[in-house]
């Protein structure tokens, strides 16, 4: 069973090389999906939210935030706790095993 | 960018269908990205993933808050548990009674009759104009029916029916079975088709034709196995044989039981349709032997009105009268609509019972509210932290009314329980004969209006508690302390108490009335012995002359006499409660002729005896009267009353006759016997005039019996084995059984409203416990400086009674004010008293003081047990 729903986990994967505000976020998973996955506000937010409350990820404060130039003052930023960072790991360790067994089973197309 | 700007606005009000908490967190963020994407991305694909996403996503963010509320509320309730259970325990009583009272209007009244459009089916009844006395729904000449099906246009199909019952004779065994005789059209005007088979139609109906049957489902299971093979079978009624043509489905058995007005049925419903199959003469005749039937129904063509129907059959039947011989014209038209005619004499019966279960309801709902507003005060330390740290008031009265829907719910789904198990009992109570009544259950559509009330009742009793509650004023609650903040709440209490009070009183006065009525009913002298024994007999062709019958009586009454512990035993027409009748006008020789109809029985010699009726004055009929050629007559007292005038009934001359007596002859008054209630034990008995007979093919027998009546019934069947191995006793009954089937509806809707009137006053009774109790806490400190300035502890009782009563007289005026509005709804009911009984209005509010006096002594004896010392201390 996934860890995470896809949309968690690519928020997750998405904060795991640096802090992000939300449209940062939702750039990030649209460009590493080629497009095809496009985080509207509320399945963006819900899932921050519930991201927050199980304590995967944190939001930073004032002092935390990246340098001035970098800053956009006017969103919140987000970033990776070593628990989310674990938890992410775990999940992706689940699903290479997951796809190694499909390819020993001739389920995954040889990459050219 | 206006463009922008006021786009971005839209999205910001969609953003309120989210729960407001995740609003006001992540609004701004969401509304940022929006734009964002706005200027990045086409705006028709952001705009459509934008509200795809709100649909989603908003219902699961509410789902989110109401999960966590849940289990909040849940940890919250579990720290109380006496308040949940009395709680959940007052709303599964409301939503209970409620239930299980609206499953039975559900099946009378509201769940469709099994046939198609009942709404446009009509009964068309035959009234007489000179019949006075009579009710109108009487059912059609058979010749006139014929005449309506050739001449009228109001009607798509019309039928006719007779009901009877017949003996079903199977492998030897013989069973009573309910029959009706039905015209070819009869399954098609009623719109119900066989599940097996074929129906009857025109074809059947012709003499020749006629020996094919249609069964009820029920009938095909209990003596055919359900075996599909049935269609071709023969079946043996009486004595002819009847080939099977089709099953009907399972809810098809009209006419049931009271479906036809003025007819009683030993049987539920019909189990066997057989064609009509009238001669052509019948048909045809209106000489003074004409035939007619139980009843007639007409399908309204479309467009055709009620009014419009009975226009053309009135003018119809006009036209019609001249044929009929002098004496018998008069006859008239009434059409009446079928559903309404089955379910009116009840409908007004079930709507009370509802109105009053939901009054129930109210005190429930009302009583919940009140332990609600008792503990938001309890609460107002929690909640006023939670607010200190900013939670909003939405939110709490959110979560507040969250736990009060959580109850309701939980008391809903054990009320729903409750329901199931009380619409057997109500099933089982068996209140006279309710077309359908038994077919109460707790269906879709009840558990439906179950889950709207349960929740009805949760958002009705937690609103006011939740507002009034979410109104901490914090800075009072830091400066106080917990437990003394929401005071102002006390005022809503005791409005709500005052409710409860009247509310139970109205039910109350109710109840008490239809009590009253009960125990006036039950001390009325019928006019027999409720210890008579009574059955019927059915001759069939083998005693088609008067002679036979005669000759059959005369023996089998002899042998019933002979039985041990038989005191007497006697035959008649109809018997009371029977809903037999035969009715004539009569004629006192020289006094003139009646302008109403009189009771007119045959009665052999020794029914009165058997019957129980007293002898008032001159003598009873001997076996002599029936063969003499001077004819004899006995009458009651309401006829010596209404028509001798003052004179001397005794040798008196009375004639019968319908409109014409020139055919009748004049019969010699030998004696005056008791009154005797005939149709019901509430109506005032009405004359009577009996004449000796010994003839009829369907008497009913009478028997006083002075041992075990089943040693009697047992010992008649084998009387009338002997005598006749085919005939078999219908309608096995004593009179005090036939007393309590016909007061099985006004038993049934007192015991009802008694029991709702108790519920109301044990809720009203926990209402004002809870109130008393929590008044006197609230007051510890105010009564420990009372007690301690010397106020004696007999002071301090008074002043809580006081209170208390206080309180509860003001709920007992504005209820008996309700109650004298509203008995006049029950008065169609009451029975030698009035609806403003003064013994009613006096007794509950006497009863209401006493128990109110109950529910307030125990918190007003804690009261004075307050120790003056530790009160003062804890202020």
């Amino acid at each position: 069973m996934p860890l995470f729903s896809p949309q968690a986990f690519h928020i997750l994967v998405a904060l795991a090389e640096r802090d992000q505000h939300g449209y940062g976020i939702m750039q990030d998973v649209a460009e590493r999906t080629g497009g095809k996955l496009r985080l509207s506000a509320g399945t963006l937010y819900g899932s921050i939210k519930r991201l927050l409350e199980q304590g995967l990820i944190i939001e930073l404060r004032e002092s935390q935030r990246p340098e001035k130039q970098e800053d956009d003052e006017r969103r919140r930023y987000y970033r990776l706790t070593p628990l989310g960072r674990k938890a992410a790991k775990a999940e992706v360790k689940r699903m290479a095993e997951l796809l190694e067994q499909a390819r020993a089973h001739g389920l995954v197309a040889k990459p050219n | 960018m206006d463009w922008l700007r006021s786009q971005t606005k839209v999205f910001r009000a969609m953003l309120y269908c989210y729960p407001a908490e995740f609003r006001h967190e992540y609004g701004t963020e969401m509304a940022q990205l929006f734009a964002d994407r706005l200027q990045s991305e086409p705006r028709i694909r952001v705009w459509l993933e934008a509200v795809a996403d709100l649909a989603f996503t908003a219902p699961k963010e509410h789902w989110h808050v109401l999960i966590v509320d849940i289990k909040y509320g849940a940890r919250i309730l579990a720290t109380v548990p006496g308040f949940t259970a009395i709680a959940l325990l007052v709303i599964a009583l409301g939503i209970g009674a409620t239930t299980s009272i609206f499953s039975v209007v559900n099946a009378v009244l509201l769940r469709s009759l099994p046939y198609g459009h009942p709404e446009k089916l009509v009964y068309i009844f035959s009234p007489n104009r000179k019949f006075t006395g009579v009710p109108e729904e009487l059912g059609p000449n058979v010749p006139d029916f014929y005449d309506w099906q050739r001449l009228s246009h109001s009607f798509s199909a019309l039928t006719m029916l007779r009901a009877r019952t017949l003996n079903l004779i199977r492998e030897g065994s013989s069973n009573r079975v309910a029959a009706a005789f039905v015209t070819g059209s009869f399954f098609r005007t009623l719109e119900a088709w066989p599940r097996l088979g074929r129906a009857l139609d025109a074809n059947d109906d012709r003499p020749g034709h006629e020996y094919v049957a249609v069964i009820s489902e029920a009938l095909w299971r209990s003596q055919f196995g359900s075996r599909a093979d049935v269609i071709g079978k023969q079946i043996q009624l009486n004595r002819h044989s009847y080939t099977v043509v089709g099953v009907m489905p399972k809810d098809f058995g009209y006419p049931f039981d009271g479906d036809i007005p003025y007819t009683n049925s030993e049987f539920k419903q019909t189990d066997i349709w057989l064609p009509a199959a009238y001669t052509a003469k019948q048909r045809t005749d209106r000489t003074d032997d004409f035939e007619s039937a139980d009843a007639a129904i007409g399908r309204l063509s479309n467009g055709v009105s009620v009014i419009a129907a009975q226009g053309e059959l009135q003018a119809i039947e006009a036209r019609l009268n001249p044929l009929y011989p002098e004496m018998w014209r008069g006859w008239s038209a009434l059409v009446r609509p079928v559903v309404q005619t089955i379910v009116g004499p009840v409908q007004e019966m079930l709507w009370l019972l509802l109105g009053a279960v939901a009054i129930v309801l109210l005190i429930a709902i009302s009583n919940v509210a009140n332990l609600l507003l008792a503990r938001a005060t309890a609460r107002a330390h929690e909640l006023g932290i939670r607010t200190a740290l900013g939670a909003e008031r939405g939110r709490i009265i959110r979560q507040l009314l969250t736990e009060s829907l959580m109850l309701s719910c939980a008391g809903g789904a054990l009320g729903i329980g409750l329901a199931f198990a009380a619409v057997r009992v109500l099933t089982r109570l068996n209140p006279g004969n309710i077309p359908r009544f038994d077919a109460a259950a707790v269906d879709g559509r009840v558990l439906f209006v179950a889950v709207i009330l349960s929740i009805g009742a949760g958002v009705v009793s937690g609103l006011a508690p939740a507002i009034s509650s979410s109104r901490v004023n914090i800075n009072d609650l830091l400066r106080r302390g917990s437990g003394r903040v929401g005071g102002a709440s006390n005022r809503g209490r005791f409005a709500l108490i005052v409710l409860e009070v009247a509310l139970s009183v109205i039910l109350l006065a109710g109840a008490g009335l239809l009590i009253r009525s009960y125990l006036q009913l039950a001390a009325v002298d019928p006019g027999f012995s409720p210890a008579t024994l009574t059955f019927r007999l059915n001759l069939d062709e083998r005693y088609a002359k008067p002679e036979q019958q005669s000759a059959f009586y005369k023996s089998f009454l002899e042998k019933l006499q002979k039985i041990p512990g038989v005191s007497d035993a006697g035959a008649t027409s109809a018997t009371p409660l029977s809903g037999r009748e035969s009715l004539a006008f009569i004629e006192v020789r020289g006094l003139g002729k009646s302008k109403e109809v009189v009771e007119n029985r045959s009665v052999t010699p020794g029914y009165r005896k058997a019957l129980g009726t007293p002898l008032l004055r001159g003598r009873d009929f001997d076996w002599h009267d029936l063969n003499s050629k001077t004819f004899v007559a006995t009458v009651n007292e309401r006829f010596v009353a209404m028509y001798f005038h003052g004179r001397d009934p005794l040798g008196g001359q009375v004639r019968i006759g319908i409109g014409d007596f020139s055919g009748s002859s004049w019969a010699t008054v030998v004696g005056v016997v008791g009154d005797v209630r005939h149709k019901k034990l509430d109506e005032t008995p009405q004359p009577q005039i009996f004449e000796p007979a010994d003839n009829g093919d369907n008497f009913a027998i009478a028997v006083q019996p002075n041992v075990p009546t089943r040693q009697v019934i047992d010992r008649a069947r084998a009387e009338l084995r002997s005598l006749d191995p085919v005939l078999s006793l219908e309608n096995v009954r004593t009179m005090g059984e036939r007393m309590t089937e016909s007061n099985a509806r006004r038993r049934f809707q007192t015991a009802l409203l008694t029991g709702f009137a108790a519920i109301a006053v044990a809720l009203a009774l926990i209402g004002l416990y809870g109130l008393m109790s929590y008044t006197v806490k609230q007051r510890t400190a105010e009564i420990g400086i009372r007690l301690a300035v010397g106020a004696s502890r007999g002071r301090v009782l008074g002043l809580i009674l006081s209170q208390g009563l206080r309180l509860t007289a003001v709920g007992l005026l504005v209820g008996l004010a309700g109650a004298f509005a509203l008995t006049r709804l029950v008065s169609a009911w009451l029975f030698g008293v009035k609806a403003t009984d003064p013994v009613t209005f006096v007794a509950v509010p006497l009863f209401v003081l006493a128990v109110a006096c109950c529910a307030c002594i125990v918190p007003a004896w804690g009261a004075t047990r307050i120790d003056p010392i530790r009160a003062l201390r804890q202020e």
